[in-house]
């Protein structure tokens, strides 16, 4: 190590040193730089206080959860996929596994579903007033027996599988665990997660989501069920990515993520539920894209916010406990049809802002995802994106490489203040559900999304190609036209299914989950509508079916 | 004095689909329309036929659809025929988010009078509300 | 009806409105609430004939779900109402005079249901919860067949009482919770109210607050019909009792109150003048009106000549009668 430092045995640094030596013993994370440079994994010091500077691992984790990063593990590539049927889907990622994509950790596969509208809402394909949104933008799949098709022939233990949806994902992670119980596979060897974006109607607000109470005793029940029977299932993803998405600044965007964990926290102390069992599984989805320093700023000080929450106001134990897995999305709404390749270059420095912020896994997005679905081409290009940037850049020999920058630090810090008042002022308006159900958080999202819309109009704010250097040239790129037989095929499908099954064992099975949700619903028996939503899936019950249920059961925000 | 409340505000339905969760388009619309003194209905519908059910009850000039997640051309389809059926079929239709190259032609002729992508200067949204309210008002 | 929509005078639109066209209720409805001559017209023609229909204000704090709490009381009215019609009212922005109305997301499932009218309001700078004319608007909507009116009042928990001179029975509704809104409550909103509803029974502290709401009702005096109840729209507990203790208040309440009740008949009457003909004049497309107006302008004539002037002008040009038949 070059890092000169006369260390006292309890410095971050000491400390640092003898984890790395624990951890990864007879490894070396140097790496030489073009001019043979020999470079140390982490670098330490003072900090600009004067102070012992806190290391890469170590609590409120500021520097990232662990003290070797990338040198040791790099980052999981989950490219979004999915359209169409699950045969049509199926194919794409055949494509993906190919070209290199769909690496999880430890040479597992790893997939990142994304489900049509309909599926993502909790709603079959028959469903009144859907049609024209089955398959477009997502995979159409609403039966225990569509996985079986996607997965054919994969051996799930050594398959992540990434679900990301809104008010459909108990009902759909249910439909995965019924499929793999079919197929033999242990629920204890099953890894991967469920977004569970139940709770999400104030980042993108507008779906027909639960009731925002109903959402967070839901959570509770999943997460729950699956630290005693899927213990490796992550149950649970706050969406930063979200709520930036819906137009929230960055500071508020992490103090309402926060928020919402206090939030899941205190519904899962209600029922008794031992927090250090369940919050090592949750994790979040932070947005890159926009402005590059505050972005990993916003990342440190999210780590060390949600560090000191679970810990001073929670009273975490367990290390997995306080420290904030992410999964980074580069930003979706900041992606412009007009000179649509732009978005490559907006896409790369979104993905470097990420990768310098140490987070544990990466969505790029597809440069053509303004115009309509991606393209093959445009899936690959994202692929090659993160490949370069590991591969080419050498951005992953230095964790945490701005650490001790004084503007990163300071930015930091200022972030965390202002991320804590927000907090104070959502306890003191009652909470968060209480400020979700008087529409605060609601206004507060929209009037920084209007704020940030009148400053691209006035032309205080640049994006490129669109309120400046624009140009007249004629659109002429290629977009991925989705199937439109695939309505009329998944149509069908459903109703075939229907009508093959044993429609008394189904219907029962209902029965059994609603009577799991009041009692889940009067606080009892937590879990058990996890459970039982597993048995209907594996009964035949459809994605649709077990909502009704659901809703009847939670409410409804709307 | 801004709040002269007789002289007839614009009224727009603003709608999405109640499956389709991306709401940052239609809400920052809203207020755009709200700051250039218009009267905004906003809805998220689960039938297409449902959009013009409260178009009728909310007697508004023009209604805007948002589409982020498919069912561009089918949905459209179907509101127009229910504007015919009940005999409004000039209340004028905007559709704007994702549109791609291949829905415009149906979307065009199925009578749709604005397309607006991402990006779209706000200023053109406003000025297209503001016109169409008027014609179909017959204040132009 | 098609290009000039806004056209139409006040008798056509009653008489189609009278037949149940959504479309005539609701341009009547904007005509009245745009104050054109017409709309006035029609709200003259319609006032005070409310018939048989029953009338409800529900007002309360922000978050307390009173859209909520009218989208799933329809579902318990409508087998004794037949035809129900509801008002919204949303504050309008005091800079721009625009507003964004987004009450009627929270009341979808009813969109299809041909014997529900939902209407949007913008509260356009007037105070007190409801619009200007809002009392207009029930009076066309029970001329128009309506069975029952419920106005759900702007909801910033102060000062809205207006609502209580408009309508026969006044649900106050809060939720546990709600802090200082629970303070504006106590503030005056509470003494307008028939019946207190707390709302979100299903949650812990709803036992606390009703507790305390019965509390304070006990404290300000004896009206054993003034009643506070629990409901939940999640679980629909309450929601049947509440129709119910509705329907009881009803029987007690007095006959509605005409719009000026109280008030001298030719006070009324120069109000109701003032006002038509206001409207007229701004309307008008008479010469005479232009060549006043221009007059005024270059100061050839003074603002009393000018407005009798238009007095005269306007005397021999009103349009036909509206009147209900």
């Amino acid at each position: 190590m070059t890092t000169g430092q006369a260390e006292a045995a309890d410095s971050p640094y000491a400390k640092w040193q003898r984890a790395v030596a624990a951890r990864y013993a007879d490894r070396n994370f140097a790496a030489r730089n073009r001019s043979g440079v020999e470079l140390d994994p982490v670098y330490g010091g003072l900090d600009r206080h004067g102070a012992p500077a806190e290391m890469p691992g170590q609590y409120p984790y500021t520097r990232g959860i662990y003290p070797i990063h990338y040198q040791y593990q790099p980052w999981m590539d989950l490219q979004i996929i999915g359209y169409g049927l699950p045969a049509q889907t199926r194919e794409r990622m055949d494509l993906l596994l190919e070209q290199g994509g769909s690496k999880g950790y430890f040479d597992r596969e790893a997939y990142n579903f994304i489900f049509d509208m309909p599926t993502s809402m909790g709603y079959d394909p028959d469903y009144p007033g859907v049609r024209g949104s089955i398959g477009d933008c997502g995979i159409s799949v609403c039966k225990a027996s569509d996985y079986e098709i996607l997965l054919d022939g994969k051996d799930l233990e050594r398959t992540t599988v990434s679900m990301v949806l809104n008010a459909g994902s108990p009902g759909m992670l249910a439909l995965y665990l019924a499929a793999a119980k079919r197929r033999g596979f242990a629920f204890d060897k099953l890894g991967g997660n469920v977004t569970n974006y139940i709770w999400d109607f104030f980042g993108h607000s507008g779906g027909t989501n639960f009731s925002p109470r109903g959402s967070y005793r839901l959570i509770a029940d999943i997460a729950a069920y699956c630290a005693r029977h899927v213990p490796l299932w992550n149950t649970l993803t706050i969406s930063e990515h979200n709520i930036c998405e819906a137009g929230a600044s960055n500071v508020q965007a992490v103090a309402y993520s926060i928020a919402a964990i206090i939030a899941v926290n205190e519904e899962c102390v209600k029922l008794g539920i031992d927090l250090d069992t369940v919050v090592p599984r949750f994790g979040f989805h932070v947005r890159y894209g926009e402005n590059f320093f505050e972005e990993i700023a916003k990342t440190r000080a999210l780590r060390r916010v949600y560090a000191k929450v679970n810990r001073e106001r929670f009273g975490c134990t367990k290390s997995g406990a306080l420290q904030a897995r992410i999964h980074a999305q580069t930003a979706g709404s900041l992606l412009t049809a007009q000179q649509p390749l732009n978005n490559l270059v907006r896409n790369a420095y979104g993905a470097l802002a990420a990768v310098l912020s140490g987070v544990n896994g990466m969505t790029i997005n597809a440069y053509d995802e303004a115009l309509g679905l991606p393209t093959e081409e445009a899936v690959t290009l994202s692929l090659r994106t993160s490949q370069i940037i590991a591969e080419e850049t050498g951005a992953v020999h230095v964790s945490d490489p701005m650490g001790g920058s004084f503007y990163v630090e300071e930015l930091t810090d200022e972030i965390e203040r202002r991320v804590f008042a927000i907090i104070a002022e959502i306890d003191e308006r009652g909470g968060l559900i209480a400020c979700i159900e008087s529409g605060w958080i609601k206004q507060q999202v929209s009037a920084a999304a209007y704020q940030w819309r009148q400053e691209i109009e006035s032309g205080a704010r640049t994006m490129v190609g669109v309120n400046k250097y624009a140009t007249d040239e004629p659109e002429n790129y290629a977009v991925f036209q989705p199937d439109p037989e695939a309505a009329r095929l998944a149509i069908a499908d459903v109703e075939r299914h229907r009508a093959q099954r044993d429609n008394a064992r189904c219907a029962a099975a209902l029965d059994d989950l609603r009577r799991a949700g009041a009692e889940v619903n009067a606080g009892r028996a937590v879990g058990s509508v996890m459970a039982m939503l597993v048995a209907a899936a594996d009964a035949d019950a459809t994605l649709g079916e077990m909502q009704t249920v659901l809703h009847d059961v939670f409410g409804r925000n709307k | 004095m801004a709040m002269q409340d007789t002289a007839p505000r614009p009224r727009v339905l603003l709608t999405k689909s109640f499956i389709d969760s991306h709401d940052r388009a239609i809400a920052t619309i809203a207020l755009a329309l709200r700051d250039a003194a218009m009267e905004v209905v906003l809805i998220d519908y689960e039938q297409p036929e449902d959009v013009v059910a409260v178009a009728l009850q909310e007697d508004v000039d023009v209604i805007g659809i948002s589409f982020m997640s498919g069912g561009q051309v089918e949905t459209t389809q179907k509101i127009v025929a229910e504007l015919a059926r009940r005999e409004v079929a000039d209340l004028p239709l905007v559709v704007g988010g994702i549109i791609r190259p291949f829905d415009v032609p149906p979307l065009e002729a199925a009578g749709v009078r604005e397309i607006f992508r991402g990006g779209a200067p706000m200023a053109d949204v406003v000025a297209t509300f503001e016109r169409l309210s008027r014609t179909y008002r017959g204040l132009a | 009806m098609s290009a000039a929509r806004h056209g139409p005078d006040g008798a056509t639109l009653l008489v189609r409105a009278r037949t149940g066209d959504s479309l005539a209720v609701a341009r009547a409805i904007t005509a009245i609430e745009n104050r054109t001559a017409a709309g006035i017209e029609l709200g003259l023609a319609v006032r005070g004939l409310r018939g048989r229909c029953r009338t409800l204000g529900v007002t309360g704090p922000p978050g307390a779900g009173k859209s909520s709490l009218i989208n799933a009381l329809i579902g318990d009215l409508l087998p004794r109402y037949p035809r129900i019609g509801i008002l919204t009212v949303d504050p309008s922005s005091p800079v721009s005079g625009g507003a964004v109305l987004g009450d009627r997301v929270r009341m979808a499932a009813h969109s299809a249901n041909p014997d529900v009218f939902i209407r949007s309001l913008a509260a356009r700078g007037h105070l007190g919860g409801v619009t200007r004319t809002t009392r207009a608007v029930i009076d066309l909507l029970a001329a128009a067949g309506m069975d029952f009116v419920i106005v759900e009042t702007v909801g910033t928990g102060q000062s809205e009482v207006e609502v209580a001179e408009l309508t026969d029975v006044k649900l106050v509704v809060c939720a546990p919770g709600l802090g200082d809104e629970m303070q504006a409550i106590k503030a005056g909103v509470l003494e307008i109210a028939d019946l207190l509803v707390v709302n979100k029974a299903d949650l812990p502290d709803a036992e606390r607050t009703i507790t305390h709401l019965r509390a304070m009702l006990l404290h300000r005096g004896h009206d054993e019909r003034r009643r506070a109840l629990k409901v939940s729209t999640l679980t629909r507990e309450g929601l049947a009792a509440l129709a119910e203790a509705v329907e009881g208040r009803f029987a007690d309440a007095p006959p509605p109150p005409a719009a000026g009740q109280g008030a001298s008949p030719r006070l009324k009457l120069s109000e109701d003048v003032a006002e038509l003909a206001a409207a007229l004049v701004r309307e008008s497309a008479d010469p005479r009106i232009a060549a006043i107006v221009a007059d005024l302008s270059a100061g050839v004539i003074s603002p009393s000549q000018a407005a009798r002037a238009a007095l005269d002008a306007l005397g021999d040009a009103s349009p036909a009668d509206v009147e209900p038949n």
